[in-house]
């Protein structure tokens, strides 16, 4: 499972640095994209790929159970999946306003210069 | 209400001359008995949030506090018109808390977390004043920060899968005492490229804004 996980972070990072580098801004917020998937789904892999209980600490237990998943690599990808959307919302209103002025409303084909 | 900006104006000096008084007694607290440890919520490292405060913090604290309060005063009769009605307090003030809980922080993730809110709030006070300038030279700004945020948040997974912890401490003591391997040292590359461009260090300056001059100086 882990090589087939690695082979797929390989390609989103391919497919993000090739559009990453086109000189469009639409193709630039989809490389961003495929980049964030890409170190999302590596966290998880590095920090281990197993099934088992949740990380829920009952009511009158001091500690997690020893048969659960570890609590850190899920937290670690949200607050990364939340910065992340953050960060593609403010890119997305920085290009909507930088090209709002311009009569050609097709924003997919904007591009820097 | 006629005039929200001196009201906000008033309400950030007040707040950041608490602000430094409460840093220097943080100091103080630390010169006498140590380096102080909070985790927040009570929950024990590493799966609770560990602030952590020395003798270095604090005066970095201390210096923020110290400039955040003069830029209030400062601001309070010179700042531009045009600005005093733009959130500019609300963007400062959490740029310091940002700032705050970056010199703060035990553990990477948080570090992680305090300079992506460093950056967003520098962001937004790049185009603060909505002009055409100032929102171009943004957008590349943006995209170099999330390159960095993919290179920190790859290496930090690296780190955690070799090491299986992300405390500062806990990293430091480990580092020092075992051989590095090349999983660590790849993960040691990430994270030193993305605090390079979050710091716009050679080469990686490039992307930053060229210096917006303010249009009324005082």
């Amino acid at each position: 499972m882990e090589l087939l996980l690695s082979m797929l972070i390989m390609i989103l990072v391919s497919v993000g640095v090739y559009t990453l580098l086109q000189a469009n801004i639409a193709r630039i917020i989809m490389g961003l994209f495929y980049l964030f998937n890409a170190a999302a789904l590596a966290f998880f892999v590095a920090s281990g790929l197993n099934s088992r209980n949740a990380a829920i600490i009952e009511s009158g237990q001091g500690s997690l159970e020893a048969n659960s998943t570890n609590p850190i690599s899920q937290s670690s990808v949200i607050l990364f999946t939340v910065i992340s959307f953050a960060v593609m919302s403010y890119l997305i209103f920085l290009c909507r306003k930088f090209f709002s002025d311009q009569s050609d409303d097709n924003f997919s084909q904007r591009s820097f210069e | 209400m006629k005039h929200p900006h001196k009201v906000a104006a008033l309400l950030s000096t007040f707040f950041s001359a608490a602000l430094l008084a409460y840093a220097l007694k943080l100091l103080g607290q630390i010169i006498q008995g140590g380096p102080q440890v909070f985790q927040l919520g009570h929950w024990p490292a590493p799966y609770g949030i560990s602030f952590v405060a020395d003798l270095l913090s604090a005066l970095f604290i201390c210096a923020t506090s110290l400039v955040f309060f003069a830029f209030n005063v400062f601001s309070l009769a010179y700042t531009a018109e045009e600005l005093k009605n733009k959130n500019l307090y609300f963007l400062c003030t959490s740029l310091v808390f940002a700032s705050l809980l970056c010199f703060l922080a035990g553990d990477l993730l948080t570090l992680f977390l305090s300079l992506e809110l460093l950056s967003m709030t520098s962001l937004s006070l790049i185009t603060l004043g909505s002009t055409r300038d100032q929102t171009r030279q943004a957008i590349p700004y943006v995209i170099l920060n999330a390159i960095s945020a993919f290179s920190f948040f790859v290496g930090l997974g690296i780190l955690y899968g070799h090491t299986g912890n992300l405390n500062m401490a806990y990293l430091a003591n480990l580092l020092r005492q075992t051989e590095w391997t090349y999983g660590i040292r790849c993960a040691s590359i990430f994270i030193f490229f993305s605090l390079c461009a979050k710091a716009a260090m050679f080469p990686l300056f490039s992307g930053f804004p060229a210096p917006i001059l303010p249009r009324h100086r005082p």
